[in-house]
């Protein structure tokens, strides 16, 4: 395949050479001297041929679609590689002379308003600002949920896992000021193979046909936003149902106060 | 107006460009960047162990079946089963081990079912390991959907502002082909070191060279949110609401509605069937195996081709066998028809997934032949209307709109090439434990970007332009140091491994850098002597 490309390319290279020694100006820069109209007329012939040629290579190699797309791409690489190079190339002709625009003199020059001067500083201001602030709210950024010294190590069957509350606030009210709270749980690396997935929900599970929302993501970190039921105390629990690869089906329960202590906090004031 | 038509083009040309120049160059470095988001992901996740390809070819009979023994153990009736074998996948990049995927029976009530996969050793039939986490980053992916859904700001927006810039670029790309009046008998000229003449040859050689790539680019960039910009088609035909938008996508993409039936381990041998297939595309060519059930039906089999050698990328060649009987069924027609392949030809072409690595590499010199077009034509507008020279210090003298658009200019074209630097310096520097961390690696390309637009505003317009450049260059030259001080994914053990992915992207940082020290240095060199000659008289000591 490399072949190819580079056969394309270089057909397109020779083509393109061929029709710049068939105009006047470019034959006469890279030849020195102007070659007769049908010699011209032959080299116009040729680099039409040779771009012919590689568009034929082009397409039986990588059939129509691709082999046209590719090839116009190459031809444009090929142009812009000849445009470039042509003046470097040793008998340039030489420079039309011609008046230099001539630079101001320092002299016609009015002063420079004093005012320019304090807006340079301002906008130097400005760029420290936005240097600043960005440093600032760097450092203010918490580190993640299961990194915390809140998170709660547990064991769920055979399993690890660790378990935070994405924010140590209260919870989200959403429509109709249903309370939802966002939790991070994170496997151990052997659950997290053997594990099909983990549900959680606030109370213990009436029965394994209701485990509770199931948390998204199937490595690593998994996430799930839950809703708080009406009855949530501190002593309410987090069930956490995790159903395994092999069918097995393990709870744990986490005592919601441990969680996420401002929620409780915030039911305690609701009730 | 009296003016010829050559001339109103001329000044359509002009405006359309320049109003939303800085916009389109935006668009054009972060589209660029995403011919290679795969790669560019791959080297912000360093925990990732280096590639590892399973060099001997395993026997995908064998393969086959241990797959089909894990997805009996694992995922009994389910809803969909399917295999992917061992292959160099061309949209994903990189080589794609055995692996299962599954979906489960939707609980009543949902929609779909509980998804999983996993990947598997193809000679042994092993579960293996996930891997090592990787870390929060936001990877290649978010910095090419920044092409079109910009940041900060509603989609709905993003991707109208985005429309009306690209509406203005098609102008913009046929005003100046009108405007071009010479177009051939100036194909190969290129006069250097003639300032404004320069200019402009450079922005002509680029713009018609690579011509056929903008007019696509930009076109089929426009078809992609079709409905977004012309709705009314649609909305008169099947309603506004979203449950009629549904309806349309149902009947699009012929959703027949039929529900699954639990899949079994098919009685037939798969041997026979893979036979048929490499019969058919050559050995090797085997991509996956679906195994699913419509209500009421029996059993298919669906294999199918690798995505190679084709515009229509994601509709590969397959082959449908009924399960029962191993009997050849009849292709089904590709779902849309021939218009919605038609546009799905256009979406491949926009994106260059069916490209190899030489057809990529061209590409992503096209995209940025785009940003040197829209740059070229941001510069020229200010290198005709400058009354005096940049560096004879006099730009205070001059125009608000002329130094508005230099200072633009500067913040966006420099400016914004290192805010891309500092994006992959954020993923190496910023703490690994941090909430949010992708975010914040977009935050600070955003940050760093609004810096260098103080920058410009607060320093000499020359001294900006070389020292934004410079830093640039700098800024690009060291990712490869820093990424070498954090990780050990570092071009001394990358390079003897053979990974070109990861090796390549410390070496493109360099080839970056360089093209920046080279502009850094054309625009010095332009500066420079009328800086000497306006300060001579004042600093003429011998």
């Amino acid at each position: 395949m490399t072949s190819v490309h580079l056969g394309v390319l270089l057909l397109g290279l020779l083509g393109f050479t061929a029709l710049a020694l068939a105009t006047e100006r470019h034959a006469h820069h890279l030849l020195r001297r102007t070659p007769a109209p049908g010699w011209r007329r032959l080299a116009r012939a040729a680099g039409w041929g040779l771009l012919l040629l590689s568009l034929v290579l082009s397409v039986a190699a990588l059939d129509v679609g691709i082999g046209v797309t590719l090839w116009l791409g190459w031809l444009s690489i090929a142009a812009l590689t000849l445009v470039f190079a042509l003046p470097a190339w040793p008998w340039r002709p030489p420079a039309r002379v011609g008046p230099l625009r001539k630079p101001m003199t320092p002299g016609s020059v009015s002063l420079p308003p004093r005012r320019r001067v304090e807006g340079r500083r301002v906008f130097a201001l400005w760029l420290v600002v936005v240097l600043l602030v960005y440093g600032l709210a760097l450092q203010a950024v918490p580190v993640k949920p299961l990194l915390r010294s809140d998170a709660i190590e547990g064991r769920v069957g055979p399993w690890t896992f660790r378990l935070a509350e994405s924010e140590r606030r209260g919870p989200d009210l959403v429509a109709m000021d249903i309370p939802m709270k966002a939790y991070h749980v994170r496997f151990d690396e052997t659950g997290d193979m053997a594990i099909r997935e983990a549900y959680l929900r606030v109370n213990k599970p009436r029965s394994l046909r209701a485990p509770g929302i199931v948390l998204n993501g199937t490595r690593w970190e998994r996430h799930v936003n839950i809703q708080l039921p009406a009855n949530a105390t501190a002593d309410s629990a987090l069930w956490l149902t995790v159903v395994g690869k092999d069918g097995s089906v393990h709870q744990a329960a986490v005592r919601m106060g441990d969680v996420s202590p401002a929620t409780v906090a915030w039911l305690e004031r609701r009730s | 107006m009296k003016e010829g038509f050559r001339q109103c083009t001329a000044w359509l040309h002009t405006w359309t460009g320049l109003v939303v120049g800085w916009v389109l160059f935006f668009i054009f470095v972060t589209g660029t960047a995403g011919y290679f988001q795969a790669e560019i992901t791959r080297w912000m996740q360093p925990e990732l162990p280096m590639s590892a390809r399973a060099g001997v070819p395993t026997d995908p009979v064998l393969a086959v079946h241990h797959a089909l023994d894990r997805l009996e153990q694992v995922a009994p009736g389910a809803a969909r089963w399917s295999i992917t074998l061992p292959h160099q996948s061309l949209v994903q990049r990189r080589w794609e081990n055995l692996g299962v995927a599954w979906e489960d029976m939707p609980v009543s009530g949902n929609g779909a079912g509980q998804r999983g996969s996993e990947t598997l050793d193809a000679a042994t039939g092993a579960v293996l390991p996930a891997g090592p986490q990787p870390r929060d980053t936001a990877g290649g992916r978010v910095l090419y959907r920044m092409h079109y859904e910009l940041r900060y700001m509603p989609y709905a927006w993003a991707i109208r502002i985005v429309g009306v810039c690209t509406m203005l670029m098609l102008l913009a790309i046929t005003t100046g082909v009108i405007t071009h009046k010479k177009i051939f008998t100036d194909f190969f000229t290129f006069r250097p070191g003639k300032g404004q003449r320069s200019w402009l040859d450079a922005h002509n050689a680029i713009s018609v060279m690579a011509l056929p790539f903008f007019l696509m680019i930009t076109y089929s960039g426009l078809v992609f949110a079709l409905f977004v910009y012309m709705p009314v088609g649609r909305d008169v035909l099947y309603g506004p609401d979203p449950l009629s938008k549904a309806r349309f996508a149902n009947e699009l993409f012929e959703r027949d509605g039929l529900a699954h039936a639990p899949v079994a381990r098919p009685a037939i041998p798969l041997a026979p069937l893979m036979a048929q297939a490499e019969a058919a595309w050559g050995v090797g060519q085997l991509r996956s195996i679906a195994i699913e059930r419509h209500e009421g039906g029996s059993p298919e089999i669906t294999l199918t081709r690798v995505q190679r050698g084709s515009l229509d990328v994601w509709n590969p060649p397959a082959l449908r066998f009924d399960a029962g009987t191993g009997a050849l069924l009849p292709s089904a027609p590709p779902p849309g028809g021939s218009a919605l392949q038609a546009q799905g030809a256009l979406f491949n072409l926009h994106e260059g997934l069916f490209a190899d690595i030489w057809g990529r590499w061209l590409y992503f010199v096209a995209g940025l032949l785009g940003c040197a077009m829209i740059g070229t034509g941001l510069v020229l507008w200010t290198v005709k209307r400058r009354r005096h020279h940049l560096g004879g210090g006099q730009e205070r003298n001059e125009h608000m709109g002329v130094r508005l658009v230099e200072v633009l200019n500067v913040a966006t074209i420099a400016g914004l090439p290192l805010a891309v630097a500092a994006y992959f310096w954020a993923n190496r520097l910023l703490p690994l434990g941090m909430a949010e961390r992708a975010a914040w690696e977009i935050h600070t390309l955003f940050a760093l970007w609004l810096a260098t637009l103080f920058y410009a505003l607060a320093r000499p317009l020359h001294r900006a332009w070389i020292e934004l450049l410079w830093a640039a260059c700098a800024a690009y030259a060291l990712v490869p140091a820093v990424n070498a001080l954090t990780t050990d994914k570092h071009l001394g053990r990358t390079l003897p491994a053979g990974d070109w992915v990861l090796a390549g992207f410390d070496l493109t940082m360099w080839g970056l850098a360089g093209l920046f020290a080279l502009l850094a240095l054309k625009v010095a060199r332009r500066l420079r002597p009328v800086v000497a000659q306006a300060s001579a008289p004042k600093t003429a000591v011998p």
